[in-house]
């Protein structure tokens, strides 16, 4: 199969993977028929094995351009260490038959068959290694190895060496239930479908000998078969309807499934009693196509839940975490949760921090990221305060628990997260309030049907009845939404924001104002250079480069801003190299050319002069450069726009909407940013409860909010908009609150869903007003006695398919690459 | 058209076998990853296989 060039996503960086392309030699590995660039020999071994192997038309079938944010080789080994820790195994992990283990991955970062592919290869041909099987659906890799050969923490280094990040998963009861109650609803699809079809090639014979004539006996055994195959359907695959009007009906609040149950219910037993009787009509088949179409209807609602279920719980789900507390000066590892307050607990660098707590021992630095959306490391001494869930960057630290469990700053986010979530608004359900107002009409239009030709004319009271309830059964009208959620799911999916509440799209068709978090959504949540100082008698570059030479080696965040430009131009000496040392909280001295430098925070750099020194100004973080005491150059960080951010603003606002930044930032560089994307209301410095009140008081005045975040500071936030979007590359907590998440982090995004959302309404109000439509049209020949089985049957499927097909145009959100 | 008598229990029957291996498959969990499955057929030409082979390989090395 040839595929036009044009449909290639083509990343800005390596063919392969997306990554920068680093300067000095290219690397080309010829690809689908011309060269293209590596940004290393390995994605070019993997180019070359693809095309020699006939497959790089996976280049042309991936579904979007590979993440430019690779995680780096330390969030992948984050934690690893433990998993061998037997407090931790016996959670996850069991011995099976032949003393061999198993054990199920969550796999983070899986997305197509390649991915599994290439595990499936990699893990399979490690020793030890007996069985290797993913599910791409639910991101599961099952295991069965030889524990004496080879360990779990050897098999989750062995998927981070080829990019994966993996936690074991214990098999929850929802995700049983779920799996039940995906295989009952394949089954009930699978009754009804085959006996729909079945029950259709009789009812043909049937209206063909109502044309042509046709024996009494032939059409007595044709009325027995389709008698014979609605009967499961009914039972099985139409249950679920039954049930769920019995339950509207004792809570005295019909929706559409009562309308339903009415109908194919009522087609079955009317059409039952005609065959045993020999008389009448009889409606097998539109009662068995009702129930098949809306058991893809409901199969697909299903489908979408249960991934939004799946994502969250994934999420929630974490990888137990473990503290080494202090017991009689010994180390021993136990559950996070078996902390108390008082305990002494270690934490070595690369560990997340177990319990809030006070440092007794050690000095280090810890990243916050997780609760203030701060990219910048805090550097902590002894009596420094820290929270759960941060990250000790540096060095081993002995902390003293003063809150556990519960208790901890981070647990009371989340029940925040929760609180806010119950109090959430309700979005009322469109359908929902049709199907009332539906529901009443059909059984009064019955129920007078009934009674006037009960007078005029008895005997055929019953079955004109029926047929009006045949002829308004809401299958259609029931479909109209969920055809078109899962055709509007599936193409916003393919641009790259995963829905996982469909309240979104009714949400974002309403939505008055866009809310943004700062750092992370606006921003990109890594530092950058952006301003250079040098001292008179100093060059930018000749500064610059000093700087990366003393931070080629450090993986702190400011180093990765000086190496993000360039790499390391020049080399320090072999003896400058052996003191190149690196100061917790502090920075980076080494010898350079005979001189002694330092860089990192300006008091320590310039250490020996007096005083604090004077930054040059509040907008920036500033760090300084210093040889033997003098100073070289000042240099400015901050945190880079996204590029794409102006102009998705732009959009959004040509589409009328406010924008709005919130920042729990409180320096000045926040005002400079919205000054410069032009944003409308901007609070600095607000903490989360103030966010959440901020956004209530705009609900109050009447607006629908659109909250954008990534952090989680901001998950309060996201519960409480009308409808949030968290950032792809965003914590996990703060997916968990939101509806939908934006997987490549493309801001550009926004405006497209928010016309694909009007677009989605389009279509459903389309939908309605055809169903709602066609049903009136039928009506009054049912209710004069003029509708005959097989006009119900050909105008029931034409109306559904017209619904669905109508659906079936939102699978691609207009304008996406 | 006596052959009908014969020929709509026969239908019923395939219907019957049908449905049965359709729950068969369902139960087996045939069904349950929808989008994985479909393209493993492109890993067959030298994957379980291979690896396969060289597990065994190695592991008479070890012996």
């Amino acid at each position: 199969m040839t595929v036009a060039a044009e449909a290639y996503i083509e990343p800005d960086g390596c063919f392969h993977c997306g990554l920068p392309v680093p300067p000095g030699p290219q690397i080309l590995a010829d690809v689908l028929g011309a060269p293209r660039s590596m940004c290393c020999l390995g994605c070019c071994a993997v180019a070359e094995m693809l095309e020699a192997q006939g497959l790089s038309e996976w280049y042309a079938r991936r579904e979007q351009a590979p993440g430019v944010r690779a995680a780096t080789l330390d969030e992948l080994f984050a934690g690893s260490a433990l998993l061998d820790e037997p407090a931790l195994q016996e959670d996850f992990l069991t011995l099976g038959a032949d003393d061999l283990a198993e054990a199920s991955l969550l796999v983070e970062g899986l997305n197509c068959a390649a991915c599994v592919w290439v595990i499936e290869r990699h893990l399979g041909g490690l020793a030890g290694v007996r069985d290797v099987h993913v599910n791409l659906a639910t991101h599961r890799a099952r295991l069965t190895w030889d524990p004496d050969r080879t360990s779990l923490r050897d098999l989750v280094l062995g998927l981070a060496a080829i990019g994966f990040k993996a936690r074991p998963d214990q098999p929850g009861e929802a995700a049983q239930i779920e799996e039940r109650e995906n295989r009952a609803a394949l089954i009930r699809l699978a009754v009804a479908g085959f006996g729909a079809m079945n029950v259709m090639t009789y009812s043909v014979a049937l209206y063909a000998g109502e044309l042509e004539g046709m024996a009494l006996g032939h059409e007595g055994l044709m009325r027995w078969a389709g008698l014979l195959v609605s009967t499961p359907v009914l039972a099985i695959a139409a249950r679920p309807f039954f049930a769920a009007a019995l339950r509207d009906l004792r809570l005295a609040r019909p929706g559409m499934d009562v309308p339903v149950a009415l109908a194919i219910g009522g087609a079955y037993v009317v059409s039952a009693y005609a065959t045993f009787a020999g008389e009448g009509e009889v409606y097998f088949d539109s009662a068995c196509m009702f129930t098949f179409f809306l058991s893809v209807g409901r199969y697909v609602e299903m489908k979408i839940r249960h991934r939004a279920t799946s994502l969250t719980r994934d999420m929630t789900d974490a990888a137990p975490l473990i503290a080494r507390r202090e017991r009689d000066a010994e180390e021993e590892v136990v559950h996070a949760h078996a902390l108390i307050v008082g305990d002494r607990f270690r934490v070595r660098p690369g560990e997340t921090i177990p319990a809030d707590g006070v440092v007794r021992e050690g000095s280090s630095s810890v990243e916050e990221a997780l609760l203030t959306g701060e990219p910048w490391p805090r550097s902590i001494s002894p009596g420094s305060k820290v929270v759960a869930g941060s990250i000790n960057v540096e060095s081993p630290l002995a902390i003293e628990a003063t809150r556990t469990g519960k208790e901890t700053t981070l647990a009371q986010v989340v029940s925040l997260i929760d609180r806010v979530q119950s109090e959430r608004p309700k979005a009322a359900d469109i359908a929902d309030r049709v199907a009332t107002v539906f529901v009443t009409c059909v059984l009064a239009i019955a129920l007078v049907n009934g009674v006037v030709w009960g007078i005029l004319d008895p005997d055929r009271a019953i079955w004109t009845t029926l047929a009006v309830l045949v002829a308004t059964c809401p299958c259609a009208l029931s479909l109209a939404t969920p055809a078109a959620l899962a055709a509007a799911t599936h193409g916003f999916a393919r641009a790259g924001l995963l829905i996982t509440n469909t309240r979104l799209l009714e949400g974002l068709t309403r939505a008055d104002r866009f809310v943004f978090d700062k750092t992370g959504t606006l921003t990109r949540g890594e530092p950058r250079i952006a301003r250079v100082l040098p001292a008179s008698g100093y060059e930018v570059e000749e500064a610059l480069e000093i700087a990366r030479a003393l931070e080629c080696d450090s993986e702190h965040p400011v180093a990765r801003a000086f190496m993000m430009d360039s790499p390391a131009l020049r080399i320090l000496d072999e003896s400058g190299r052996a003191e190149l040392r690196s100061i917790p909280g502090s920075g980076i001295e080494g010898k350079l050319d005979g001189r002694q430098y330092r860089i990192g925070r300006p008091e320590w750099a310039l250490e020996g002069s007096s005083g604090l020194l004077e930054r040059p100004d509040d907008s920036h973080v500033w760090i300084l450069l210093a040889a033997d005491g003098e100073l070289i150059a000042w240099f400015g960080l901050t945190d880079s726009l996204r590029e794409e951010a102006p102009q998705a603003l732009d959009r959004l606002s040509d589409k009328g909407m406010a924008l709005e930044m919130l920042s729990g930032d409180p320096s000045d560089s926040g005002r400079a940013l919205a000054r410069e994307l032009g944003l409308d209301v901007v609070r600095f410095g607000a903490t989360p409860e103030e966010k959440v009140m901020r956004i209530r008081d705009l609900q109050a005045s009447g607006e629908r909010v659109v909250v954008v975040g990534d952090g989680v500071n901001d998950a309060p936030c996201l519960k409480a908009g009308d409808v949030s979007i968290a950032m792809g590359s965003g914590c996990d907590l703060s997916r968990l609150g939101a509806d939908a998440v934006l997987m490549n982090d493309d801001l550009t995004l926004l405006p497209l869903a928010v016309e694909g959302a009007r677009r989605a309404r389009r279509v459903v109000a389309q939908n309605f007003c055809w169903a709602i439509g066609y049903n009136a049209v039928v009506l009054p020949l049912a209710v004069t006695g003029q509708l005959s089985p097989w006009v119900a049957a050909i105008g029931m499927s034409t109306s559904s398919l017209v619904v669905v097909l109508n659906a079936l145009r939102l699978r691609r959100l207009e304008g996406a690459r | 058209m006596t052959i009908l008598i014969v020929l709509i229990p026969l239908g019923l029957v395939m219907l019957g076998i049908a449905i049965a291996a359709f729950v068969w498959a369902v139960s087996n969990g045939q069904f349950d990853d929808l989008e994985g499955e479909g393209a493993r057929i492109l890993f067959e030409d030298d994957g379980p296989g291979d690896v396969e082979g060289s597990r065994s390989a190695r592991r008479e090395d070890d012996e």
